[in-house]
């Protein structure tokens, strides 16, 4: 299992565009790929391979995700979710 | 088989890659279309569930039987929530061609924001083809594309 938390810091948080790069570089992936939000009513997670359940988190901007990756990948699907998240989520 | 994706509000059915965002115009978030929209009454173009509605109010997420649709009312109007108001909430499941939102079109020009709005199966289930009709339609009520198996 590999996790890491992100701060979000674009505007209108985690909406169609970021949230369609996270899903775009998810799917190459095999591992399952979580993305979890603490909420005042617990934490929400959502597949980060399908695009609607990430925007139904409605993670807004300085809202911190927590992704969770486990599978065969884990290492290499971390790695470039980071690098998703620092060049296309923002 | 065939599934049928309605358009969801009076206007004209173009092409995705006419859609001025490369987002959507490079099928990146999904296939689908985009409605040149007449009016801003914006109705549901399959049945299923409301999955999430964004926080500014301009995209509506539904998952239907096949796989799930996102409908996005115009291009980067994630600055502009008071032009619109949902009617459907999240949670709610509402049958193809219910109303679920109204949209202030002119409030979206005046912003000098396009109002065009992209469908999209952002995630398909069932395996077929996805045809399309472009051309004048009638929300709510005229088939702008199809599935096939």
């Amino acid at each position: 299992m590999q996790s890491f938390d992100y701060t979000l810091n674009c505007t209108g948080g985690l909406h169609a565009r970021p949230a369609g790069a996270i899903v775009n570089a998810a799917k190459h992936f095999s591992s399952d790929i979580l993305i979890r939000k603490l909420s005042p009513d617990g934490p929400k997670e959502a597949d980060a391979k399908r695009l609607i359940s990430l925007m139904s988190l409605g993670a807004k901007r300085g809202e911190t995700i927590t992704f969770l990756i486990n599978g065969p990948d884990e290492t290499d699907a971390a790695e470039k979710m980071k690098l998703v998240c620092r060049e296309s989520v923002g | 088989m065939k599934t049928t994706i309605l358009s969801p509000v009076d206007g004209t059915v173009i092409s995705l890659d006419r859609v001025p965002d490369e987002a959507f115009a490079s099928g990146m978030l999904g296939d689908g279309f985009a409605v040149e929209p007449e009016n801003g009454d914006i109705c549901a173009p399959v049945a299923g569930k409301i999955v999430s509605i964004s926080e500014s109010r301009h995209a509506y997420s539904i998952a239907a039987d096949f796989g799930d649709l996102l409908v996005h009312i115009g291009i980067d109007t994630i600055g502009v929530p008071e032009a619109f108001l949902p009617i459907a909430m999240v949670g709610d499941y509402v049958a193809a061609g219910q109303p679920i939102a109204r949209a202030d079109l002119d409030m979206i020009k005046k912003a000098g924001l396009s109002p065009v709005i992209p469908v999209l199966i952002t995630d398909l289930r069932t395996s077929g083809t996805i045809k399309k009709n472009y051309g004048k339609a009638r929300g709510g009520k005229d088939v702008a594309m199809y599935l096939t198996k």
